[in-house]
């Protein structure tokens, strides 16, 4: 088959699906959308003091590589610094599912939710970062 | 041929539909397999070719989104996520959160048909934009507008599609659950 | 131009017409009966009968008659898995991505089957027109998939048919509908037979008959409903495990009762061999089928709003199709459509007069007429996850196209894999795989960097072709293409051949041929017989039985039955005994004479 086992194992097991408090100061939340389907990926990450990400949790509605894509994400994420985590890029994603060129938006829209979940995070946190 | 070549139509969005159908019989009557059994086999492909696009075009054209949509990518654009509205996305992030409660036959009917109307009050306010939209386009056009003026409301008609397609998305999926 | 017939390939009975002088009849077979059942039967000696000869060895002869192969179309042994209780006939176990019914130890695939109702009905086209027919249209249920419409192309192949195009049913019935009155407006077509339901809806305009929406299900019929009596009778039985051998004589019972109960209040189910009889009021049937015409509700209201229609904006809903006289599928339909269904026409016969329609329009005779039909279903390719795109929709116009760009994940790769299906659900697994597609000899580049353009072309028989094109080499690719279900060209071709050596051995073909050239020698000697000076001894009734004898037998020769032709032969040679005779004893007479000059001459 086309499709890597990875990716169907992401989208049949998805990881870190859920929802952080969207008020918690410590925790930055990502919305982003690809009109071309009609798919919404949420997207949290939850920091502490070290500025580390220490948790990460999304919720897609969309197809399976939207779900997927979102799933690596918030695998990737746990454990990165912000400037590591801004650092994923949408090829990296690709990449590792083996995404095919169809569907390469949903990995697109995975790279600008972290994007999203941080410029949030530091909104909350003033320019002090 | 693009598919406003082979009805003979300039780059427009005001399309009559009666006009459109009646050019659509004239054409297959024209071209259509149907009167080509006994050529050539050269010539019947050549039928066949010639029908499957005028047909294509037929369905892409006498829909009012599928047009939109087949002008902006004769012009390279694409439908651009980056540019919808966080409100937007919001609610139909929630919108779609309710959905989920509907597929799953959690919500009762009053529920359902209380979030059809809201998708369906949605997606109307939608069409009318964009029809005003596509008639702003076609305006543009006779009056021979700058390419930049022409660019620019092209990326404002894939603003509107790309918010629209949200909300069609959703009303689709609510149809089927 | 040479002569084109429409054939209806029904699921019970089947059909050939032609369009002569503007208007299409259906082509009688030399019994003059029209419908020729759908049954096959072989009686192990290599004979093969087709039609009402082969019905009546269905009760005696379960195993080997061969019924209802229409639903086994384009389908494989997992498809048909729950009708097969209910069947007599023995599957091979070589029945992946084809079916096969193992008849006397020989594997026959649904089109090798079919084609033999093909031929019969060529057969008597042929005899009807005194003509060889080559060339056909063969009515499908629009809701037939691509594999069903390939098998039933196949079927035209084996039976030596150049099948030049294959037409919806419902849409053939259209036009037979729309040609005389040319009418106008929007119509629902509701074709209800003995395998398959479908709804069609279209707008007929100044000769275009457009199809609009179609929906249906290819395995919803009367025989369902002869199921559900089946099952009733077996029930009444008790618990006796019923052996296979029973269902036929149970089914031709339940068959004529519900054929009754289309009339009559009431009917009786008598199986005289079990002895067994019941009555069944036309309520008690009602109550039994209802659940059956429900299913044949969903469709019509999926029709109706793709075709963005009201029931009230129909002009008339057209009935067609043995199973729409059952008056709860009138009632049903009048009720759902809100009006009195038009049952004018005569439902076995419309699908085989609009085949005979559109056959005429291919061979150029109605060049005002065009029918514009669509695709049932949508057209799709699968991605990730087991979801599948659409790239064709469902009720597109026939010939439609897509075009889809792929490329490579791996450097250097040469081969891409692309799942085609149809179907309407989300899920791959939920769709109907038509075939896989290795696009092979890529150019070895960079990952991603191959452009290749698939081109997906659906023509106007409503089956799927693909080409595709590398982009930046202008290179066209190989394809090999892996039908899910159905026959590789080779098999085709195969079957072709042994269906050559089948005519050979056929012997009901044989024994009309020879009937002829034994009606030909006798003519000859009649005429003959009549330059002999011995005719002048004849009395004048004795010649004139000669002469019209000698007519008759012309005139009989034309049938496809050897033994009418027998009976003519018989009836002159009857006639020329006398002549004969006569001839035979001057001759002998005159032999001895000669014999005796010669031996005095050898002496």
């Amino acid at each position: 088959m086309a499709y890597s086992d990875k990716v169907i194992d992401h989208y049949n097991n998805p990881r870190n699906v859920g929802a952080l408090p969207k008020e918690d100061p410590n925790v930055g939340t990502g919305l982003v959308g690809a009109p071309e389907c009609g798919d919404v990926m949420k997207l949290q990450i939850k920091v502490n003091d070290s500025g580390v990400i220490e948790d990460a949790k999304f919720k897609t509605f969309g197809c399976g590589s939207a779900i997927a894509s979102s799933s690596l994400a918030t695998e990737w994420v746990k454990g990165k610094t912000l400037t590591e985590a801004l650092a994923i890029k949408n090829t990296d994603i690709v990449k590792e599912l083996s995404l095919p060129p169809v569907k390469i938006h949903c990995s697109v829209l995975a790279e600008d939710a972290i994007k999203a979940a941080i410029t949030d995070w530091k909104k909350k946190h003033g320019p002090k970062d | 041929m693009d598919y406003f070549e082979v009805f003979g139509l300039p780059r427009i969005l005001g399309i009559d539909l009666a006009v459109l159908e009646k050019t659509f019989h004239e054409l297959s009557r024209k071209y259509h397999p149907d009167y080509f059994s006994t050529a050539p086999p050269a010539e019947k492909t050549q039928a066949v070719r010639m029908t499957a696009l005028l047909n294509d075009a037929y369905r892409t054209l006498r829909h009012p989104v599928r047009r939109v949509e087949y002008l902006l990518t004769l012009y390279g654009f694409k439908a651009d996520g980056s540019k919808v509205p966080q409100a937007l996305l919001t609610e139909v992030f929630e919108i779609n959160e309710q959905l989920e409660e509907v597929k799953a036959g959690r919500a009762s009917v009053e529920e359902i048909d209380s979030l059809r109307a809201q998708i369906k009050e949605k997606r109307e306010r939608f069409d009318a934009e964009l029809q005003e939209a596509s008639l702003r386009w076609d305006e543009l056009v006779k009056s021979g507008a700058s390419e930049p003026a022409r660019k620019e409301h092209l990326a404002r008609l894939a603003e509107i599609l790309s918010e629209s397609s949200y909300i069609r998305n959703l009303e689709r999926d609510l149809d089927k659950s | 131009m040479p002569k084109i017939v429409g054939i209806d390939l029904g699921t019970t009975n089947s059909l050939v017409a032609i369009v002569e002088n503007g208007a299409p009849s259906v082509l009688p077979g030399p019994d003059g009966s029209k419908l020729v059942p759908s049954v096959i039967y072989f009686d192990g000696a290599g004979q093969v009968l087709v039609g009402d000869r082969a019905k009546e060895q269905m009760v005696e002869n379960p195993k080997n008659t061969i019924f209802s192969i229409k639903r086994f179309m384009g389908k494989d042994i997992q498809d048909v898995r729950e009708d097969l209780p209910l069947l007599p006939f023995e599957v091979s176990s070589e029945s992946e991505h084809v079916i096969r019914l193992k008849i006397f130890g020989r594997d026959y695939t649904p089109p090798e089957l079919s084609a033999f109702i093909l031929r019969e009905l060529k057969r008597n086209a042929e005899a009807a027109l005194g003509d060889e027919i080559k060339n056909a249209v063969i009515t499908v249920p629009a809701y037939f998939n691509d594999a069903q419409r390939q098998a039933t192309k196949d079927a035209g192949r084996i039976a030596g048919l150049d099948v030049l195009r294959i037409v919806n049913e419902p849409t053939a019935a259209s036009l037979a509908y729309g040609l005389d009155k040319r009418k106008q407006g929007t119509i629902a077509v509701y074709d209800f037979g003995g395998g398959t339901f479908d709804i069609s809806i279209l707008k007929l305009r100044e000769g275009i008959f457009e199809v609009l929406s179609t929906s249906g299900d290819t395995h919803l019929g009367g025989d369902d409903i002869d199921e559900i009596l089946i099952r009733l009778v077996l029930g009444d039985m008790g618990a006796a495990p019923s052996s296979p051998e029973r269902i036929p004589a149970i089914r031709k019972a339940v068959n004529k009762a519900k054929e009754d109960l289309s009339a009559a209040d009431s009917s009786e189910i008598i199986i005289e061999s079990l002895q067994y009889r019941r009555t069944i009021t036309r309520a008690e049937f009602n109550k039994l089928i209802e659940r059956i015409i429900e299913r044949t509700l969903k469709p019509c209201r999926q029709a109706l709003q793709d075709a963005g229609l009201n029931p009230n904006e129909l002009d008339e809903v057209v009935m067609v199709g043995g199973s729409t006289r059952i008056p709860l599928v009138r009632q049903k339909v009048q009720e759902l459509f809100g009006r009195v269904p038009h049952t004018e026409l005569n439902p076995d016969e419309v699908v085989a007069l609009g085949a005979a329609v559109q056959a005429d329009i291919l061979a150029g005779g109605q060049r005002d007429m065009l029918l514009l039909d669509v695709t049932p279903l949508s057209l799709g390719i699968e991605t990730m996850g087991g979801v599948m795109s659409k790239i064709i929709p469902r009720n597109s116009t026939i010939p439609a196209s897509a075009t889809e760009m792929f490329t490579t994940f791996i450097d250097g790769q040469t081969n891409v894999k692309i799942h085609v299906l149809q179907g309407e659900r989300e899920l791959v697994k939920d769709c109907r795989s038509l075939a896989q597609f290795d696009l092979k000899d890529i150019p070895a580049m960079p990952a991603g960097m191959p452009r290749i353009e698939v081109k997906f072309l659906i023509d106007a028989d409503g089956i799927l072709s693909v080409s595709a094109q590398e982009q930046r080499t202008g290179k066209y690719q190989s394809i090999e293409v892996k039908p899910t279900y159905g026959l590789t060209d080779e098999q085709v071709e195969q079957m072709i051949l042994e269906s050559f050596e089948y005519a050979e051995a056929d012997i009901e073909a044989r024994l009309v041929i020879e009937a002829r050239n034994e009606a030909e020698t006798v003519l000859n000697a009649t005429m003959k017989g009549i330059a002999d000076e011995q005719y002048a001894n004849l009395s004048d009734e004795e010649k004139a039985e000669i002469t019209a004898a000698s007519k008759n037998l012309r005139e009989l020769m034309k049938s496809t039955n050897h033994q009418t032709i027998r009976e003519g032969i018989e009836r002159l040679s009857n006639a020329t005994m006398h002549l004969a005779e006569l001839i035979m004893n001057t001759a002998i007479a005159k032999a001895l004479k000669d014999k005796r000059v010669r031996e005095i001459d050898n002496e």
